[in-house]
């Protein structure tokens, strides 16, 4: 109905600018909550929208409109602080090596006319077309993704966000050269002041004690501890063998290019845990929750995520000081079985 | 165009529920687009466009500041005006920050960060209007020293209101700043350091807050406790900007700091000026200071908020 509309209004441009475009993801912060995770997964499924398209690049259209800056469901951000809250997540739109031209509006008008033109030159979109009139965008499902890995086999990954490789490299350089980096990402939304779903929290005290215990068993382990600077619970800082890199004036940016490029990731099922699950390295994500399940395409219990790998593991429970040990653990015996790299045990290595 | 003419003169007669539907909305920011793709002249509803290129320059913040700031100078003496700025080419390092500098202006800025020339070509051939486009190229884009040189002279740019400036006000008082808050670029840390305990209590209650990227900064500064850094707070440039324009003196070089600074009104102490600044640059801004050590410009600038207050 809009594309016949469309079609009939004075408003075409030079033919010479009718070469094919690129493929285009577009997102208005009037229907999509500010929030790491749903970022990410919407990056991810831009790439794999994109890569059914047959386009290795992606321009990413950003409207946060003074009008309406945010869903309802997150009545606590204005035209005020929608500034920041956009600030903070914009490394996450950088971590698609495919990401090219990043376009960030203030203007509803603009934005219409980049999205709207696209499509009518036949441009790929993500999300599709109709969400603009629909005002609607899914947010949350993997099935894209899942049905793009049984078709070809694999999904194209995120990696360090563009940019920020240079301040990982020279934070290991000055902080923990030559470690077994774990980056770990405790969900503890309850110490922010607008907190949200505490009921996914993970609790201070069990990942202090198997951090204290690991730190023991293996000397050269270094645990980098990342999250929104008021999540991360300052007794992190007290831990042995434990870094912070918020406190140490790292940003988002830094902290998914460490995520990126760790040995391993371990965490709550949480905005990070989705940049891992999407992207290249091993982890071990906990406390994921049973309602989950149909939007990830796996039964609840699963240990793994259909595209997941063997070091890449999945847990539906509150996590203990011992399911993370055993875990860890057997992620630690499959990545000697891979030939990577594992941590000293006491001195010797983990075989 | 007809229809175009026919669609406007109803769109009065249409309810307003009518009028907010997404679908409608897309139609009329359609025409309305078409109709400024095919202004020849510069005027109300033709944005300010800049066309910023990023060299391999390290100043790359700087750089941007400055052109930001004539660009929103721009756009804000012209009511009805948007301002786009077109970054070619892609940051070396925290493409955030060219966000955090942007959203300092108003007018709002549409920030288009566009990989290289080519796809600037083809964005511009398809969504700049000729008119906007013309206007940026007669135009003259300011460098560092020249918007320093005139920033504080002319009407404020960076002005925009949010959330991130009253935190940093609330900051800067929560830390004490009924005494005079000064920020030191991280580089610039140690002689300020030195200089306040050769002269221990120059300045009463003085606060100093270290703003730049600490990871290089050396140990001595890491566990300095006359100075707060900033960054480990949690702070990122777009806060560090707002605490720039909260506090009561600049010390650092000819950056992106500084050019805040200036445009607030902000006595600076700059390291890096070339000496003929203060002849060379015309109406030089009252704000910005090359001359003296940190002493003397504390004792100059900083103690006459004391004597304000």
């Amino acid at each position: 109905m809009l594309d016949r509309f469309l079609s009939r209004l004075p408003i075409s441009r030079p033919a010479h600018h009718a070469k094919q475009p690129r493929f285009l993801a577009f997102l208005d912060y009037a229907y999509m909550p500010y929030a790491l995770g749903d970022s990410i997964t919407w990056v991810a499924n831009a790439q794999v929208y994109a890569r059914d398209a047959g386009s290795s690049e992606i321009d990413i259209v950003v409207l946060v409109s003074r009008e309406r800056p945010a869903p309802s469901w997150q009545p606590f951000v204005t035209a005020y602080n929608s500034i920041g809250a956009l600030h903070g997540l914009m490394p996450a739109f950088l971590s698609s090596p495919m990401t090219c031209n990043v376009h960030l509006l203030e203007n509803r008008q603009t934005f219409y006319d980049m999205v709207t033109d696209h499509h009518q030159r036949g441009g790929g979109l993500w999300p599709p077309i109709a969400a603009l009139t629909e005002e609607r965008i899914d947010f949350i499902s993997h099935m894209h993704v899942v049905d793009h890995y049984r078709r070809r086999g694999s999904i194209p990954l995120l990696a360090a966000p563009r940019g920020y490789a240079q301040q990982a490299e020279a934070f290991v350089a000055r902080f923990c050269p030559d470690k077994f980096r774990v980056v770990v990402n405790v969900r503890q939304s309850h110490l922010r002041a607008a907190r949200s779903q505490p009921e996914r929290d993970s609790r201070f005290h069990t990942w202090a004690e198997f951090i204290r215990r690991t730190a023991d068993k293996h000397p050269d382990v270094v645990f980098i501890v990342i999250g929104q600077y008021s999540d991360v619970d300052r007794r992190f800082n007290q831990l042995p063998a434990t870094l912070v890199p918020r406190s140490l004036g790292l940003g988002l940016g830094a902290e998914l290019a460490l995520l990126q490029g760790a040995d391993l990731f371990m965490g709550t099922s949480s905005g990070f845990a989705q940049a891992a699950l999407f992207g290249q390295p091993a982890y071990i994500v906990t406390n994921t929750e049973a309602r989950a399940a149909p939007y990830c395409g796996v039964p609840v219990g699963s240990r793994h995520h259909p595209f997941g790998r063997p070091d890449q593991i999945v847990t539906w429970t509150l996590e203990t000081p011992d399911s993370l040990e055993q875990d860890f653990q057997d992620v630690l015996r499959i990545k000697a079985t891979q030939g990577d790299r594992v941590p000293m045990d006491h001195g010797h290595n983990v075989q | 165009m007809m229809r175009a003419r026919i669609l406007k003169a109803v769109s009065g007669l249409i309810p307003e529920r009518i009028l907010r539907r997404p679908s409608v909305q897309i139609v009329r920011s359609r025409l309305a687009v078409a109709q400024r793709l095919r202004r020849s002249d510069v005027g109300a509803g033709v944005p300010v466009v800049c066309e910023f290129r990023l060299d391999d320059s390290a100043a790359w913040r700087a750089q941007f500041a400055a052109a930001l700031w004539s660009l929103s100078r721009a756009a804000s003496a012209s009511h009805d005006r948007m301002a786009w700025m077109l970054c070619i080419g892609l940051p070396p390092e925290s493409p955030e920050d060219l966000y955090a500098l942007a959203v300092q202006a108003d007018p709002v800025v549409q920030l288009h960060i566009l990989t290289d020339q080519a796809e600037a070509q083809d964005f511009t051939d398809r969504y700049v209007p000729p008119a906007s486009l013309q206007e940026a190229r007669a135009r003259r884009w300011p460098d560092i020293v020249e918007a320093l040189s005139q920033a504080g002279t002319l009407p404020n740019a960076f002005t925009r209101a949010t959330s991130t400036r009253a935190a940093a006000h609330t900051f800067v008082k929560q830390i004490g700043g009924e005494s005079p808050v000064v920020v030191v670029h991280i580089d610039e840390a140690p002689a300020v350091i030195a200089a306040l305990r050769a002269e221990p209590g120059s300045v009463q209650g003085l606060k100093i807050l270290v703003v730049g990227d600490i990871l290089g900064a050396s140990d001595q500064i890491w566990s300095n406790a006359d100075v707060l850094l900033v960054r480990r707070m949690g702070y990122t440039l777009l806060e560090e900007l707002a605490l720039v324009q909260a506090c009561d003196g600049y010390v650092g070089y000819a950056d992106h700091y500084a050019i805040l600074a200036a445009d607030a009104g902000i006595p600076c102490l700059l390291s890096n000026l070339p000496a003929s600044f203060a002849t060379t640059s015309g109406g030089v801004s009252p704000a910005v200071d090359i001359l003296g050590d940190f002493p003397r410009w504390l004792s100059r600038h900083v103690n006459n908020v004391q004597a304000r207050q």
